[in-house]
């Protein structure tokens, strides 16, 4: 599903170069939680701008369902985002001036589907995450919680192969953070939903499939739970 | 070509569904100030350059109504007078669309009254032509208009009867009236006695510094018979007066005839150039400030908003559904202003007609033309879009990170 090869990312701050990424490589099958974990400054959260498209790497490739996502134009990116992938952030990364449903609905209204259509899938999963009871609420009138599950909502909607999650549960308190991995456990058990979850909390390892240690821009530790 | 025409509206239809929503949401007091600053800058393109069409429509109604009417007939170069005048009068009068003719004879005279003395131009007329050709009838301020047959009786326009104990920028008789005798010198030397039996008022671009008496009377005192120094030709259309100048041609008549426009030219070229001088700093400042303001709000939206701008490039939304939803909301701000612009223009217009702008050659209204609001508008259109386009599209090509975390 995600094949990386080499992967580097150097970012030049003046005339110093800082290796965030120092040739990463791995695969990830479809259907697989992976948990990216590391100390700060690892290159966790840089990998996975780089596969999820947000960020262009310095050298190497990365392949999704065979596709080499590097060598798309930008407005094919665009688009391979809209329809492939999906992403939580770890602020709560929903869009103020519109009310949960209309934030979940947005990418299909991309698409082009019917308002109607849209409506109907967006409640779909807006029930799907817990939050059938708070559609039409804005962000200022949900819980931190309640906004991160608006968030997986909309990354949810279009039904993306890959599910991209950066610290999800770093601004939330215990209940909700075991509340989000719980729901992302369910999503991948029931519905198969490959996530790639960046994380540097311990407990986090027990709701996934797979943590891979990054330090210093490498790939150090690749461990399945059992 | 069909798919990518459907691409295109729908990612108009996003633009306008973000758009929308973010207008619905945002703080009311800021888009009321938006809409209201907007509306200013359309009053501010619109009303200097109305003023200025009032004022040229007042000098033209002027110059055809009591001036010279539609066509002036005057005497051939080398000639003081037009010959045979009645002749003339018949020929013309006798086309259709011509609604009527009226000779004016001039000549040097002295006013005095009391103690005021005064040299001028005296005009004989034949009251009852002259009533088919100017307003002057319509114009009376007290007394009565002349009447053809009238020895020994004056017309005196309102800047010449002047005001008593009133400091007046034109020189005048202070203050003569209706009933009091004015005593005129005219240029052969003849002396005489005139009874003001009316005073008029039409316009201060000229004609209200005039005296006027009957024909008849100026027979008698210069022996003009049949001679005059101008014709009045009134059309029943303007626009017209080419035609009608060919056609007096072709009558035989060889005087030295000049349109309205020709006669006005030099005065309202002169008027009108100060005039679209000053309306094109204030039209150019005005636009100035209307594509800062539009700049300064979109740009400080597009800051404002520039981590939901990455989160929209993010989840996938195209980076030109983002600078479409703020020039949407652009134009939107831009043709509400228009609106409430204009209603206020509306206002404006009516105040100031009901309240005309004193000027000194006479009472002005704005004239507001469809043409004038719809350049303005457009204007501002234009201003809005380039406003709304530059800051959105600045910020929404920045790399997706940038717009997230800074």
């Amino acid at each position: 599903m995600i094949e990386v090869k080499n992967l580097t990312k150097i970012y030049e701050m003046g005339t110093i170069k800082v290796k965030a990424l120092n040739g990463v490589s791995m695969n990830i099958n479809k259907g697989e939680f992976v948990a990216l974990m590391g100390f700060s400054g690892s290159g966790k959260s840089t990998f996975l701008h780089q596969v999820g498209l947000l960020d262009s790497p310095t050298g190497g490739s990365i392949h999704i369902d065979d596709v080499d996502v590097l060598e798309l134009s930008e407005k094919q990116k665009t688009v391979f985002r809209l329809n492939k992938l999906g992403y939580v952030f770890q602020e709560y990364a929903i869009l103020g001036e519109l009310t949960a449903l209309e934030n979940v609905y947005l990418p299909l209204l991309m698409i082009g589907k019917s308002k109607e259509e849209c409506i109907s899938s967006a409640k779909e999963v807006l029930e799907k995450v817990g939050l059938g009871d708070r559609m039409e609420h804005f962000q200022k009138e949900l819980s931190g919680g309640q906004q991160q599950r608006v968030a997986i909502a909309r990354a949810l909607v279009n039904k993306p192969k890959i599910l991209f999650a950066d610290e999800p549960t770093a601004n939330l308190d215990s209940t909700s953070s075991i509340q989000i991995l719980e729901l992302f456990r369910e999503l991948n058990k029931k519905y198969g939903q490959t996530i790639v979850m960046v994380t540097h909390e311990d407990f986090h390892k027990k709701y996934v499939d797979r943590v891979i240690y990054l330090k210093d821009g490498q790939v150090i530790k690749d461990e399945k739970n059992a | 070509m069909a798919s990518k025409d459907a691409g295109f509206l729908n990612m108009l239809k996003v633009s306008f569904f973000l758009a929308y929503r973010s207008i619905k949401r945002t703080n009311i007091g800021t888009t009321i100030l938006t809409v209201s600053i907007i509306s200013f800058v359309l009053v501010n393109l619109i009303f200097l350059p109305s003023v200025v069409n009032g004022l040229q429509e007042s000098i033209e109604e002027e110059s055809r109504d009591n001036l010279y009417g539609n066509i002036l007939i005057e005497p051939k170069e080398d000639n003081f007078y037009i010959n045979d005048v009645a002749n003339i009068q018949k020929n013309i009068n006798r086309l259709s669309g011509v609604v009527g003719t009226a000779p004016r004879y001039a000549t040097g005279a002295t006013f005095s009254y009391e103690d005021e003395f005064l040299g001028g131009t005296l005009y004989s007329i034949v009251p009852s032509d002259e009533v088919l050709v100017s307003k002057i009838h319509e114009g009376i301020i007290s007394g009565e208009y002349l009447s053809d047959s009238d020895m020994g009786e004056i017309l005196l326009g309102r800047d010449l009867a002047g005001e008593k104990d009133v400091e007046e920028e034109q020189p005048s008789l202070k203050g003569a009236e209706v009933g009091d005798s004015i005593t005129i010198t005219f240029s052969n030397g003849v002396i005489k006695d005139y009874r003001v039996k009316g005073i008029f008022g039409v316009s201060k671009m000229g004609t209200d510094s005039l005296a006027f008496i009957s024909e008849k009377e100026m027979e008698s005192v210069l022996g003009t018979d049949n001679k005059a120094s101008l014709i009045l030709v009134k059309l029943s259309s303007v626009g017209t007066e080419e035609e009608f100048r060919e056609k007096f041609i072709g009558l035989g008549i060889s005087e030295d005839m000049k349109t309205w426009q020709e006669k006005i030219s030099g005065v309202i070229g002169s008027i009108t150039g100060t005039f679209n001088l000053l309306t094109m700093i204030t039209t150019v400042v005005s636009l100035i400030i209307a594509i800062v303001i539009i700049l300064v709000i979109v740009y400080i939206n597009t800051i404002h908003n520039q981590r939901q701008i990455g989160i929209l490039k993010a989840i996938g939304i195209d980076q030109n559904v983002i600078i479409f939803s703020y020039l949407f909301q652009a134009l939107f701000y831009c043709v509400a202003g228009i609106f409430f612009g204009s209603l206020l223009l509306g206002v404006l217009a009516y105040v100031f007609t009901q309240n005309p702008i004193a000027f000194p050659m006479g009472e002005v209204s704005p004239i507001i033309t469809v043409s004038l609001i719809a350049k303005s508008s457009i204007s501002l259109l234009i201003i809005s879009i380039i406003g709304g386009f530059l800051p959105s599209w600045q910020t929404a090509r920045q790399s997706i990170l940038k717009s997230i975390w800074g």
